[in-house]
């Protein structure tokens, strides 16, 4: 229990005070648990693959050294943990040397024929059909398993908006989903 | 599972199958953790700022404890509410209804009700269940029918909102229980005051519908036509065109058991041993107490007869043959004619006829009774 606080640390927070002190098996631990979460998130802002994985290995070393300067606040450190992963997605995205349109209907080729091969018509439909930050919005909140009151904060985007976009970009993903089938 | 989950879920499996596993490289790519420093931390999750945890403890316990009080209070309040919903098909059910729509007691209303329902298990039911319990004991009873399917449906509710819903909840479920049985009702549905009262024994909502009704019925009263059929002063109220503004129905009545003018006509003719083409007749829709009759008449010119027909049965249950001009010669021995209940016989013979053109005329009235034909008659009495 931290003493300052009172409050008892959640596992992923002793995860991380671990890593904190070098813990490698922590760290380890922890990119099992939210890798899926972090890898769609970076998908969803980049729509790269080659970059999300990139964003994927990058979160995690970046955890390695911000651990330290973690809090604890008796609160799963998800949010944290994808803040990283946002701000690295940034930088990536900036580093790209083809510049990709926010609002582009279309995603980069090589991922779209990845996903068609693989047959991921619900990841295709969510990169290829959603634009920014309804995808993200949608990643978050599906795979990640974040709130949307967390969602919104993360994203600095009101409460409101956050569900209003959420619930129409499901809508629209039933709908094309359906026409597909 | 909602489809939103179920997408939801595909999302995640899909991204699950095509993310990388790259463990062993990124604990390959770790450098030495620097050490660990005395410094206050200074990144913070970007989270919601949360409130102490005692504090937000008993706030929780305020609002939980505010839900509950609204929530008794509202419930109270609802609870203690109450209307009630009068179902009739001549044996008329009586519900008081909660703020909840649930039955808090059931009145059978007349001696027809408490031979025909048993109102036992209807206290606490939701009231369309209740209805359509009722409706289904009237229909075995044989009090609902494809011959006899009006239905009065009356709310006791000052609250116009409330009564609507009312009403129509009973006739839904009333409608629905009767279709079962391939018969369609026709329904009267009213709002009646809380302050309403009954005549006679009838019931409230009966009371109420006549009243509405015999403004339109040159004399008579509420009273008197209090206890005739449902579907008698439909029939009859649609073949006056009645319509009292306060009330709405919905269905038709099965007006194939009536007999129409017409028919009483050829009734009437068929008995006095005429061809209808060959008199002249007429028939009016009138009232012999709580009965729907005619009073068809045949003119054969030196005689005429006025009968009291039936119209549900065609039975004839009254007639009076009047002989005009008579002369003295024509009365001595003539056959007392069959009189009409309360006149006497007029066996004596009079000193004269009287003038005809003084003798006061029948009452030109469109909804006659007997009462007053024979209160006709007997002016004939006093001046002959």
């Amino acid at each position: 229990m931290n003493v300052q606080t009172g409050i008892v640390p959640h596992a992923d927070e002793m995860l991380i005070s671990k890593i904190a002190h070098g813990d490698r098996s922590a760290l380890a631990a922890l990119y099992e648990r939210y890798r899926e979460a972090v890898f769609g998130f970076a998908l969803s802002s980049l729509r790269d693959r080659d970059l999300a994985e990139d964003a994927l290995q990058e979160t995690f070393l970046q955890v390695w050294t911000a651990a330290q300067r973690y809090i604890v606040r008796g609160k799963c450190p998800v949010t944290w943990l994808l803040g990283i992963t946002k701000n690295v997605a940034r930088t990536l995205r900036r580093k790209q040397l083809t510049l990709l349109d926010e609002d582009a209907p279309e995603i980069p080729e090589t991922l779209d024929r990845y996903l068609e091969v693989e047959n991921r018509m619900v990841t295709r439909t969510v990169l290829g059909k959603l634009g920014e930050p309804d995808r993200e919005i949608v990643m978050l909140h599906a795979v990640a398993g974040l709130k949307h009151r967390e969602i919104a904060q993360m994203l600095e985007l009101p409460l409101s908006t956050v569900l209003s976009k959420y619930n129409r970009s499901l809508k629209k993903l039933r709908s094309l989903l359906e026409e597909m089938l | 599972m909602s489809a939103n989950e179920k997408l939801n879920i595909a999302l995640r499996q899909e991204i699950s199958a095509i993310t990388p596993n790259r463990v062993d490289d990124l604990l390959a790519r770790l450098g030495e953790q620097p050490p660990l420093s005395d410094e206050t931390p200074v990144s913070e999750i970007p989270a919601v700022t949360r409130m102490p945890s005692r504090l937000r403890r008993q706030l929780i316990a305020a609002v939980l404890a505010l839900v509950v009080l609204g929530g008794g209070i509202f419930y109270g309040v609802r609870s203690a509410q109450r209307s009630v919903v009068i179902l009739d098909a001549d044996a008329p059910v009586a519900f008081t209804v909660d703020g909840f729509d649930r039955v808090r007691s059931v009145r059978l209303e007349d001696s027809h009700a408490v031979s025909a329902v048993d109102a036992g298990d209807l206290s606490g039911k939701r009231l369309d269940k209740a209805v359509a319990e009722v409706t289904e004991q009237l229909i075995e009873r044989d009090l609902l029918s494809s011959d006899e399917n009006a239905v009065l449906l009356s709310v006791q509710e000052d609250g116009k909102t409330r009564a609507d819903a009312l009403a129509k909840k009973a006739n839904n479920a009333l409608t629905t229980a009767a279709a079962g049985h391939e018969i369609t009702p026709v329904v009267v549905m009213q709002t009646i005051p809380e302050n309403a009262s009954s005549i006679n024994g009838a019931s409230l909502g009966k009371t109420a519908y006549v009243d509405k009704l015999v403004g339109g019925i040159e004399g008579k009263e509420t009273a008197d036509l209090v206890h005739a059929s449902l579907e008698d002063l439909m029939y009859f109220s649609n073949q006056k065109g009645l319509n009292p503004e306060q009330v709405k129905r919905v269905g038709t009545l099965n007006e194939a058991v009536y007999y129409t003018a017409d028919n009483a006509v050829a009734i009437a003719c068929d008995d006095a041993g005429y061809e209808p083409s060959a008199v002249e007749t007429s028939a009016l829709l009138g009232w012999e107490n709580t009965d729907l009759v005619y009073l068809a008449t045949v003119n054969a010119g030196s005689r005429v007869g006025y009968y009291c027909i039936s119209a549900r049965t065609g039975e004839i249950l009254n007639v009076y043959w009047e002989e005009l001009n008579q002369t003295q010669t024509a009365l001595d021995g003539q056959t007392t004619p069959p009189t009409l209940p309360g006149i006497p016989s007029n066996t004596s013979p009079g000193t004269g006829l009287p003038d005809i053109s003084e003798l006061p005329s029948m009452p030109a009235t469109s909804n006659f009774d007997i009462d007053s034909i024979i209160h006709f008659f007997e002016l004939w009495d006093d001046i002959i």
